[in-house]
């Protein structure tokens, strides 16, 4: 394994963790919820 | 007599409106009340339902429906001579002048840093879109209303950082019948904005002012934006602005939010009257010489009874005893009056039925509908027939015509069909499928220099660019279907075609709207699923979301190509055409099913205006296919990122975890070597057709292409099934689950249980009728 590996390596997990985070807080409450969750039964605000 | 029985031309006084619960409210908050003229334009193709003009606007409503309001036939309605509402000129200010209208505010100017929070409220079809695009620009949010499917949009207001504009949605009373109306008085009761807009259609105005009455009676500060005035003076029609300001008690500004006029002036009053807390001057509509005064002395009563209930509760003490007039039990309840209390109340409503002759529903719409006829008496000249209204029923003579009807939608829906799956859209894919490919290439190109591990190479190349690049190859897709679909929406064409569908729709329990998303299924079920939140009813959204993948989409033609042409070559015509019917007939019997069954309970009311054909604006078009585009992109680069990921290892990696090119050793072969005793019975029992099926799962396309991988050839697999295996194959790839874009699209719509309820679901069924298929095929 080379250092490229470790980077590329990286960038997957770094992409994929932040995809599951992201499908995770749809389901959550959300400060500003910019999911479109139809069918979310938490709250929804816009923070101003 | 009722309505059914009248003819077209016909025109009939209201005498009684029947029906029960939301139905009938809204019958009469749509106008259908006591005393009311109603003529009949037309029927539709099949019969069912019919269009009806009243006050000024056309709706449509079910044969059923209109069974149940008594009617007496009567000359077409006339001009109604003006009313004695007693008024003085007022001058209104000049441009640039500012505030000679406004009263002095009931409470002391709000500090400099208030955020100023406004909720845009309008009728449907009203211009409420495309005002609030113009008060917001691009600063825009989309999201949705807690614990329900609503869309809420909020922005602030260009040039005023310090404000926030809620597009409420479109809505005709304030009644606690929809989920839309609930959340539009939720909103102003309990997020308490600092002022409302309302927008109301100049062009239509008694039937928008309904709303304007019960949005007054909120005792927030307001300002009514009348829209299309463009439209209205261009008619030869006018309103006496001043004279309407002095009678409501609140700004009114003419704007034309299509022409972006009289937006700035508009800005101005509401910031004005939010800023200085300037109150709606009136609030009481009811006039002691209508039936008796006995509406009047009823409300009068109720406020007397619950001032102390309503100023403990923070809800404002008119619209709490309209509502409870109308026999509001969400109102009744959030107020806690006492046993006695109740008691009071109800003998108040009864002594007020009894006096005015008329239930309390249709009571207090009527004393609201008689407000406005004094009003538009006094202020409104009405135009004449308008242009834009003889255009449309030139239109309609065509597109809704008893004979040219479902032809002309036939040939709409093919036009755009064509258009998006083989001209522009497919142009469009094209570029950025070669696009992604190049990308990939280079990619590929970069690791092999760089010496990147084999497995990761593959797992990037492989997984990731090919998995989620063909997923995000649907882009130009989606977004040129709903360019198409945003033009027949806004220029009032759905309308129409919900009008012609609905008698056929009714037989499965949908409603006539539920055609677009399903026809769209045939292209995508992805679009398809995204175009059911059009549907004003959460029952029939999810019904037709559930429905629509029985709707073959392209996707999976090459599946049907490769197997037709290699098992059925001399009947190819006959084979395909019977599979798109079989997922039509699947479809229709899961309907009846889930009809009596999942989705059982009262039918939706088909009771929907049909707004003259508009052409859409650029900007609105160009913003809803921003927001489509973006919501499609956040699902690819998620879910489907996921998945693909996910996918792919199980493809390449053995039950050691070690990477592996024999697929036959991978952990899905594993894993489809388990399950495929399952198919045994529908003649599929072989791990390398489970293990395509499964690969299916991220995209149609790829089931062929994994056959040929793991059969050898194409050739190998034409030597490994028969004939009648092939027919139950393409029986199970028609109806199983749909693609793991569709399934992402469809957990964004109904949630993830849903989801994964119509993977599995769509399974049970495919199964099912392969099993049918492949046995009755093994007896012939």
């Amino acid at each position: 394994m080379n250092i490229f590996d470790i980077i590329i390596a990286g960038a997957v997990v770094l992409a994929v963790g932040l995809a599951i985070a992201q499908i995770i807080k749809n389901q959550k409450n959300g400060k500003s919820c910019s999911c479109n969750c139809r069918g979310c039964p938490h709250s929804c605000k816009k923070e101003v | 007599m009722t309505i059914k029985d009248m003819n077209i031309g016909d025109s009939a006084v209201v005498n009684e409106v029947g029906g029960e619960g939301s139905l009938r409210q809204h019958f009469l908050d749509m106008g259908v009340i006591p005393g009311t003229v109603v003529t009949i334009v037309k029927y539709a193709p099949m019969g069912d339902p019919v269009e009806i003009r009243l006050h000024g606007y056309e709706l449509t409503l079910r044969l059923a429906d209109c069974e149940k309001i008594t009617v007496t036939p009567c000359k077409p309605e006339t001009e109604k001579a003006s009313a004695d509402i007693l008024f003085t000129d007022l001058d209104h200010p000049g441009l640039g002048q500012g505030g000679i209208y406004h009263k002095s505010g009931d409470g002391a100017e709000l500090p400099r840093n208030t955020i100023l929070s406004f909720a845009l409220v309008g009728n449907q079809n009203c211009g409420k879109t495309t005002l609030f695009n113009r008060l917001t620009g691009s600063n825009q949010h989309v999201g949705n209303f807690p614990g329900v499917t609503v869309d809420r949009k909020d922005g602030s207001i260009k040039g005023y950082p310090n404000t926030v504009v809620t597009d409420l949605p479109g809505i005709y009373s304030l009644s606690p019948y929809s989920a839309e109306e609930i959340v539009s008085r939720d909103f102003v009761l309990n997020e308490k904005p600092k002022g409302i807009i309302n927008i109301v259609d100049a062009t239509n105005i008694e039937r928008n002012m309904y709303l304007t009455m019960q949005l007054l009676e909120m005792n927030i500060p307001m300002v009514i934006a009348l829209n299309m005035m463009d439209e209205m003076t261009g008619n030869g029609g006018s309103i006496d602005i001043n004279n309407m300001e002095r009678i409501l008690g609140v700004p009114v500004v003419p704007i034309s939010a299509a022409k972006n006029q009289g937006i700035e002036e508009l800005v101005n009053h509401a910031i004005h009257v939010a800023k200085y807390r300037e109150k709606p001057q009136r609030q009481d509509f009811c006039d002691p010489r209508d039936r008796n005064g006995a509406v009047h002395r009823a409300l009068h009563s109720i406020i007397h009874l619950i001032h102390d209930h309503a100023y403990r509760r923070g809800i404002p003490v008119r619209f709490a005893a309209s509502k409870l007039c109308e026999g509001d039990r969400l109102i009744l309840d959030k107020l806690g009056l006492d046993g006695n209390e109740k008691e009071l109340l109800e003998h108040i409503l009864i002594q007020m039925e009894t006096e005015s002759g008329l239930d309390r529903n249709a009571a207090v719409a009527e004393m609201r509908f008689n407000f406005i006829q004094k009003v538009c008496g006094a202020t409104v000249k009405k135009p004449r027939e308008s242009r834009e209204h003889i255009r449309s029923q030139k239109i309609d003579k065509i597109l809704t015509g008893k004979y040219t009807a479902i032809p002309a939608f036939a040939a709409i829906m093919l036009g755009v069909f064509y258009l998006t799956f083989n001209v522009i859209g497919a142009f469009f894919q094209g570029i950025l499928e070669s696009g992604v490919d190049r990308l990939t290439v280079a990619v590929d190109v970069l690791f092999t220099n760089l010496n990147i591990n084999p497995a990761l190479h593959r797992l990037v190349i492989e997984g990731i660019f090919g998995g989620v690049g063909s997923v995000v190859s649907f882009l130009p897709i989606i977004v040129t279907l709903f360019f198409f679909l945003s033009l027949l929406e806004d220029s009032g064409y759905i309308a129409r075609v919900a009008f012609v569908m609905d008698k056929l729709l009714r037989k499965i329990g949908l409603s006539g709207r539920s055609i677009v998303p399903m026809l769209i299924g045939f292209g995508c079920t992805v679009p398809a699923v995204m175009a059911t939140r059009t549907l004003p009813s959460e029952r029939d959204r999810k019904m037709t979301v559930i429905l629509t993948p029985f709707m073959s989409c392209t996707a999976k033609l090459p599946i049907y190509a490769f197997f037709v042409d290699a098992f059925f070559p001399r009947h190819g015509g006959f084979v395909m055409t019977g599979l798109y019917l079989v997922g039509i007939v699947v479809g229709i019997a899961v309907a009846f099913l889930f009809k009596n069954t999942v989705f059982k309970g009262e039918a939706v009311p088909f009771v929907m205006e049909l707004p003259n054909y508009r052409m859409p604006g650029a900007k609105n078009v160009a913003m809803l296919l921003w927001d489509k585009a973006k919501d499609f992109l956040q699902r690819a680069f998620t879910v489907i990122l996921v998945a693909t990921v996910v996918v792919w290892i199980l493809q390449n990696f053995d039950a050691g975890f070690n990477i592996t090119s024999d697929r036959s050793k991978s952990i899905l072969a594993l894993v489809a070597g388990k399950i495929s005793p399952i198919f045994a019975p529908i003649g599929l029992n072989d791990w390398r057709i489970t293990t395509s099926l499964f690969t299916g799962f991220m995209a149609k396309e790829s089931v062929v292409s994994t056959m040929e991988i793991l059969f050898g050839s194409r050739g190998g697999v034409e030597a490994a099934l028969s004939s009648l295996q092939a027919a139950s194959l393409l029986i199970f790839s028609l109806l199983y689950t749909p693609c793991v874009a569709a399934v992402a699209a469809i957990k964004n719509e109904m949630g993830a249980k849903w989801a994964v309820g119509v993977v599995v679901w769509q399974c049970v069924v495919a199964w099912l009728m392969s099993f049918v298929v492949y046995n009755i095929g093994a007896l012939l």
